[in-house]
């Protein structure tokens, strides 16, 4: 009896709760088959990124990058930084802000070749905001140990 | 029966059956104060005033609420939200249960699930102003502050990088099952990412959520409310290194957690079974299922979305 007329208080007490228009997608970036080797973020530049490579990129990862048996590919996904609807105390990936690419390519006896390719968003400055250029930028991409997983 | 007596009756009768339910009190009682919550008066004053009713052994019984049902209703929101925490017995609770807590109740309060609006209908001075939510905000980020460039971090990290780079990725181990039946999803490194996180709360990391077929159609479609049958969400946490400079770096891999859409098994946690296994020994949290609870509980904060934080935007 209690709990019947208590059922009946709180369904009067959560009525109209009536949930807004939902909005129809929700736009996930196809990495295309490959894996997740690091995710790091900057609270400064209000962004979080994902570092995605190919099998031979993964195996390149390992090494440093300083070897290579194939041509492997890296992509780095880099998002604007936004608040948690839910969470006050976390942050997650906005909208994209760039997409950026690097094959690699074996060399016999020495360090792969590193091919650098922005295929969205704009180029990547410094802090005093002078353009980073290709070799640098894939140094810093590759400086990205990966992380390990179980 | 006589037209008067009939409408004697209808007068009467509820009078007696309000009259009748009296005698059925909950007897809400204040048990003593044992280890009261140690922090700023002005935190202090404002939990006393909107939370204490129900989360302390201080509760002020007002006349209208020891009428029944009304009283039945504040008994069981008392038992219930003593139950979850008591600001009473707070020094009971372990530094990191309490931070974690605190953390939890600015966001019930941000999301205005709490103090429960019904309460706050009846009690309007109990609503939090923006001051006192500003007030709640500071006084949590004071406890969970920054360190930047931890050594200990970025040594554990390149300790832990040497020592799982030496060993082959364990395909052969068993896999591990959490107290509820929740199993480890050991192929989630070739399932679509829904999203990265960082969090700047008592549980400072990066992480990356990871869904199946089934979960990551349904958020590309929007069906997220509820969330399909079969849908399994696993998120990878990493310790953090933080530079001054603004980059989080990964640390140390730290936890994988898992959610699993079963309607059937789990329909007292809104359909979801919830899992988390510890370091790289993938070691299952919680004795007994009961821990599945306590996820679920805070994760109604997420209720909107069906009990899942991590959205990416709608387009
Ligand atoms: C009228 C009684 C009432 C008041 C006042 C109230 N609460 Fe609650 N609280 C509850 C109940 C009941 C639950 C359990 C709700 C549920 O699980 O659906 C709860 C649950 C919670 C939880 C979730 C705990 C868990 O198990 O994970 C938090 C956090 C919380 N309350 C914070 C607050 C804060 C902060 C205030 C004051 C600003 C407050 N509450 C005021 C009754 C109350
Ligand atoms: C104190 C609150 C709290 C508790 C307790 C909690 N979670 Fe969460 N959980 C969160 C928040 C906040 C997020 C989203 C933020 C993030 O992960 O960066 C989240 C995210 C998740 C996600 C990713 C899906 C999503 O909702 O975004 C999984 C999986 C998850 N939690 C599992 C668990 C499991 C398993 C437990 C219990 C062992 C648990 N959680 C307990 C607050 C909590």
């Amino acid at each position: 009896m209690r709990k019947i007329i208590l059922a009946l208080l709180v369904s009067t007490t959560t009525a109209g709760c009536v949930p807004g228009p939902q909005p129809q997608h929700r736009t996930l970036f196809d990495a295309g088959g490959m894996q997740v080797i690091s995710v790091f973020a900057n609270r400064t530049d209000k962004t979080l990124s994902i570092l995605y490579g190919d099998s031979a990129a993964l195996i390149a990862a390992r090494s440093e990058y300083r070897q290579s048996d194939k041509e492997g590919q890296l992509t780095l996904v880099t998002y604007h930084q936004a608040d948690n609807r839910f969470w006050y105390g976390s942050l997650v990936n906005g909208a994209i802000k760039s997409v950026e690419h690097i094959g690699i390519t074996p060399e016999a006896g020495a360090t792969p070749a590193f091919a650098y390719r922005l295929s969205q968003g704009q180029p990547t400055a410094d802090a005093s905001g002078h353009m980073i250029n290709a070799d640098e930028r894939v140094r810093q991409i590759l400086a990205h140990r990966p992380v390990v997983f179980p | 029966m006589k037209r008067s007596q009939k409408r004697l009756w209808i007068w009467a009768t509820p009078i007696v059956l309000f009259a009748g339910l009296q005698f059925f009190q909950p007897g809400q009682t204040n048990p003593p104060v044992t280890h009261p919550i140690q922090a700023p008066a002005a935190v202090t004053s404002i939990l006393k005033r909107a939370c204490y009713d129900c989360h302390s052994n201080e509760t002020r019984l007002h006349w209208y609420n020891q009428v029944a049902p009304v009283s039945w209703l504040v008994s069981e929101h008392v038992n219930t939200g003593r139950s979850r925490f008591n600001f009473s017995t707070w020094d009971t609770l372990s530094p990191v249960q309490q931070q974690g807590l605190l953390w939890e109740m600015v966001n019930m309060v941000l999301d205005g699930k709490m103090p429960l609006p019904s309460y706050t209908a009846i009690h309007p001075a109990a609503k939090l102003s923006q001051e006192d939510i500003a007030v709640l905000k500071a006084y949590v980020n004071g406890l969970s502050p920054a360190q930047y460039h931890d050594t200990t971090m970025i040594r554990q990290a390149a300790q832990q990088y040497t020592t799982a780079g030496a060993t082959a990725p364990g395909q052969s181990k068993p896999i591990p099952v959490a107290a509820n039946g929740v199993a480890y999803q050991p192929g989630f490194r070739s399932w679509q990412v829904i999203s990265t996180t960082n969090r700047f709360d008592n549980n400072r990391s990066i992480r990356v959520l990871y869904g199946n077929a089934i979960a990551a159609a349904a958020v590309k479609d929007n069906k997220i409310n509820p969330w399909p049958q079969g849908s399994v969400l696993v998120k990878v946490v990493w310790d953090i290194v933080q530079e001054k400079n603004g980059d989080i770096l990964p640390g140390a891999f730290n936890n994988v957690q898992i959610m699993i859409k079963d309607n059937k098994k789990f329909g007292a946690s809104g359909g979801w079974g919830f899992a988390k296994f510890n370091g790289l020994e993938l070691k299952p949290y919680g004795k007994t299922a009961a821990f599945n609870t306590a996820c679920y509980n805070c994760h109604k904060a997420a209720s909107d979305y069906d009990y899942v934080f991590n959205l990416p935007a709608t387009q």
